[in-house]
């Protein structure tokens, strides 16, 4: 039993930094209605700039590291975003040409990444082994950060979208972009602005998720994205707080599997989840947005 | 027996989330003739047709065609019963030639399963194809864009492509979501009495959702008439003239 | 035989297989329309289930440390067939699955996630295909006992073989009503199915010919190296299948195959002399940014390729009666004759 507790707790953790990457992702998709095959490489550009800036000659400490490499990975979603694929989207809007584009896009990214940073496995870690008992978990200092951290993400990003006009355009453009653009809502700025956001969340994930494998190579990222579309898929493509859920599910499910089938083995539970999805019920728990919820019935 | 209607339609409802755009209709078509549908913007009535033709299944109600209770079949099936549709914005398959849209529309040519696609046995059914829809395009004066791309056409043109892409498959029940929309007045008069002679002489059921009166009161026998999702008249155009909620919803007052 | 011919065969090798892998994904994408991000994974299946065919059970293999399922020891062809066979079934289950309810972009992303969590899975599960070190062992037809030389020519003549094999049954398909209603469906789905068309039969159709395709490419890829590991399935070779295609031309099977000629005689062997500098891994990194870029590149000026899709062309057609084109074979209708009687 106290074995199923513990690995439920760990499950959340993993959960809370995957709800990061997953809002990242959907929001991503909600406002500009493309699938970004990128994104991967956004978490990996995130967890080296974390590497970067905490290793010589900066040496920053963790925190700041965390902070910088966030907005960095936002600065680089943001000019990718808005000087490659929105030009891009603007000049080839058939979705064959987009799904190519991001898909390329993405490879060429992984590819500089492995370039630059070759195939080896570095190390990000924060201290902080101290294990506590809260109830019946168990959770490092480092992990309860983590938490913690990412919530704080998950909770600006609700204020966002509950409390600030861009919040509200943006929902409004996930929901129904030509209502959107019909009420004269500034899209062009919202869908700047979501590339950059959704480029922050990427790195504040990317940067978690690497101190929580400790080690990682330029991997990281497009490994890391199958669970963020299965999670993001599960909630409803869009929808932020079905994304949440989504991965809560994922994340719980995966660890618990560990359990059950082992820790190789684990994939297979997210990879039979998305299976299901795929067959019974594509829309997710709350239903899909945007284009995507438009299922022919041909 | 009496034959039964080529189409009926008994309290279909449908909504889109939250938005009641069909509520209740029922109607019947008979065999063999040429009915209109009318109703102002947003009346339900190319929901309606959404419905029938299956593009849209999850309705309330049932659907019948030619006797056979066809209710929430979707859209391949009720074409392969028969029934062809146009669509308010005509659609085209854009990376094929007209005649390509045209002969892709044969019914079950022999060369659309596997095997026969590799053993080449589908040729004899081509020939007879093909010369059909040369006498299609021909009807509607559209050889000289017989080799044109489907992106390279005017909308009037997708709109007489679509619909001889619907002949192609002989329907036996067409429905047509405002076929004279974008068509220029000389073509007009021409698409209406290609549109007689195709009921004259196939022999199709037609129905017609039109804004243009004069030529649903030209085509059509009878006309329906919707307004906010529901059925609120029926009868021929001179009758509806006079009808109190018809000139309310959808005629106005001719004094304005 | 010299190194430079031994060299340039094995290039024209590669370049066969790679054309059936470009038919294949050609077929999906370009035909069908189906943006297949996993169609590598097609491939693999293909070359791991051949594998398997071949070598001897895992037991003591690989010096004791393999672990992996089958092991049946099976000779060319039968090994190849069996991998074949396999791959159309697990297209029928992929493609079966995924065709049923998505469409367009969602179908892309799940596509991809399914091939992103295979290659998780295969990598971190040993006892499959022995994780990254994959399969080795397996031997092509011929390789033990002809001369090196003579194999190689062998070995030009099976994939030549299988490519135009492969090159017929496609044209065939593409030139025929059923290539006709698959283009229909990548046009405009709805249209098609107002057309008596079940886009989900035809997109099944055109999955599972590149399935077939995927099979025998993979199957004699890994027979030709004689084994196969995580490495070979990477996305990056989806990409080269992707820019194979965009770059000779959606939706034609000759396009495909110069597509695939330019980028792997193009980017991949006129590059691989280039002095190795630092790290081994930097070219093959550089080289999928060449391929990238040459993707978006065409996707930005030259979208439809080097050779374009073409119309059908067809024979001039014979004149018939208005009434026997509108009332040719259909379905029987009750009572028409009359009904038109009537009217006149
Ligand atoms: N895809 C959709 N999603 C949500 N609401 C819809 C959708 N299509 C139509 N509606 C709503 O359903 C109602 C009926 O629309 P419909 O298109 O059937 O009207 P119509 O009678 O064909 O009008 P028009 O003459 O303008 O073509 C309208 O209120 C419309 O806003
Ligand atoms: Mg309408």
């Amino acid at each position: 039993m106290q074995i199923w507790l513990s690995t439920l707790g760990f499950g959340l953790v993993d959960a809370a930094v995957l709800a990061v990457a997953a809002v990242g992702f959907t929001l991503q998709f909600g406002v500009t209605n493309y699938v970004n095959f990128a994104y991967g490489d956004l978490i990996t550009f995130g967890a080296f700039m974390a590497f970067f800036a905490g290793g010589a000659p900066f040496g920053l400490p963790i925190w700041q590291s965390l902070m910088v490499a966030a907005v960095l990975t936002g600065a680089l979603s943001f000019a990718v975003g808005r000087f490659v694929f929105t030009p891009f989207f603007q000049r080839r809007p058939q979705l064959l040409f987009a799904l190519a584009m991001t898909f390329a896009a993405s490879l060429i990214l992984s590819s500089v990444w492995g370039a630059i940073w070759g195939g080896q496995y570095r190390e990000l870690t924060y201290g902080g082994e101290q294990v506590h008992s809260l109830g019946p978990f168990v959770a490092t200092t480092a992990e309860l950060l983590f938490v913690v951290v990412a919530l704080a993400a998950l909770l600006g990003v609700h204020l966002l979208l509950s409390q600030t006009k861009l919040g509200r355009t943006m929902r409004a453009m996930s929901d129904d972009r030509n209502l959107a653009i019909a009420c004269g809502l500034n899209i062009r700025r919202t869908t700047n602005l979501t590339w950059l956001i959704t480029g922050l969340l990427a790195g504040t994930a990317g940067v978690i998720q690497a101190m929580q494998v400790h080690t990682f190579n330029t991997n990281i990222g497009s490994t890391y994205v199958f669970l963020i579309i299965t999670a993001a898929v599960l909630g409803g493509i869009g929808r932020p707080y079905g994304a949440v859920i989504g991965a809560t599910i994922i994340g719980v499910t995966s660890q618990l599997a560990v359990l059950v089938v082992g820790a190789a083995l684990s994939p297979v539970v997210v990879f039979l989840i998305l299976v299901f999805l795929m067959v019974a019920r594509p829309t997710g728990i709350f239903g899909a947005t945007g284009r995507t919820s438009t299922f022919g019935t041909a | 027996m009496a034959i039964a209607p080529a189409l009926r339609v008994e309290s279909v409802s449908c909504s889109y989330d939250g938005v009641q755009a069909v509520r209740n209709v029922t109607l019947e078509v008979p065999q063999g003739s040429f009915y209109g549908l009318i109703g102002p913007n947003g009346a339900g009535k190319s929901t309606l047709l959404d419905c029938i033709s299956g593009v849209n299944v999850g309705y309330e109600g049932r659907v019948w065609l030619d006797g056979a209770d066809v209710t929430r079949l979707p859209l391949q099936l009720m074409a392969e019963r028969g029934l062809g549709r146009t669509f308010q914005t005509a659609r085209v398959f854009r990376r094929m030639s007209v005649l390509s849209n045209l002969m892709v529309a044969a019914r079950h040519p022999a060369g659309e399963a596997l095997g026969a696609a590799l053993l080449g046995t589908w040729k004899a059914d081509e020939e007879l194809n093909l010369a059909r829809a040369w006498t299609i395009l021909k009807f509607f004066d559209l050889t000289h864009i017989a080799d044109n791309w489907g992106s390279e056409l005017s909308g009037g043109q997708e709109r007489l492509i679509e619909l001889s892409r619907i002949l192609m498959s002989h329907p036996r029940v067409v429905l047509l979501d405002e076929p004279f929309a974008g068509v220029s007045p000389v073509n007009r008069a021409k698409l209406a009495n290609q549109l007689r002679q195709l009921s004259m002489d196939t022999g199709v059921t037609i129905l017609m959702v039109e804004h243009r009166l004069e030529w649903v009161e030209n085509l059509c026998e009878t006309v329906f008439v919707m307004a906010e999702g529901k059925l609120i008249a029926q009868g021929s155009l001179a009758q509806l003239r006079s009808e109190r909620a018809v000139i309310d919803s959808y005629l106005g007052s001719p004094t304005k | 035989m010299s190194a430079l011919e031994f060299y340039i065969i094995t290039v024209a090798i590669f370049g066969c297989l790679n054309g059936i892998l470009a038919l294949g994904f050609n077929m999906q994408f370009g035909q069908a329309g189906i943006v297949n991000l996993a169609f590598i994974v097609l491939v693999a299946v293909g070359a791991y289930a051949t594998g398997i065919a071949s070598v001897q059970p895992a037991s003591g293999s690989f010096g004791g440390t393999g672990t992996y399922i089958g092991g049946f020891g099976w000779a060319f062809p039968w090994n190849m067939l069996f991998g074949i066979a396999v791959t159309v079934l697990f297209g029928l289950l992929l493609g079966g699955a995924a065709l049923l309810r998505l469409r367009h972009d969602y179908l892309a992303l799940c596509l991809f996630a399914i091939g992103v969590g295979l290659q998780v899975l295969v990598t971190d599960y040993l006892p499959l295909f022995n994780g990254s070190e994959g399969i080795v062992g397996m031997s092509a037809p011929g390789q033990d006992v002809l001369d090196p030389s003579v194999f190689q020519f062998v070995f030009l003549g099976i994939s030549a073989a299988a490519l135009v094999i492969v090159f017929v049954i496609f044209t065939r398909v593409t030139s025929s009503p059923l290539g006709r209603a698959m283009k229909a469906v990548r046009d405009d789905e709805e249209a098609a199915a107002a057309n008596a068309k079940n886009p989900w039969r035809l997109k099944l159709t055109a999955f599972l010919l590149g399935s077939f395709a995927a099979g025998v490419g993979g199957s004699l890829q890994a027979l030709y190296i004689g084994g196969w590991s995580v490495q070979g399935w990477s996305p990056t070779e989806n990409l080269v299948l992707l820019a194979a295609v965009i770059v000779g031309g959606r939706g034609r099977n000759i396009g495909a195959l110069v597509g695939s000629f330019i980028v792997l005689e193009g980017i991949l062997e006129a590059t691989r002399f280039l002095p190795s500098i630092g790290d081994p891994a930097l070219l093959p990194n550089l080289q999928t940014i060449a391929i990238g870029l040459l993707v978006l590149a065409f996707l930005w000026w030259r979208p439809e390729g080097i050779l374009p899709e073409r119309k059908e062309r067809f024979a001039k057609p014979a004149a018939i009666s208005l009434t026997a084109a509108l009332n040719g074979p259909g379905p029987v209708v009750a009572g028409e004759t009359e009904r038109t009687a009537e009217k006149l």
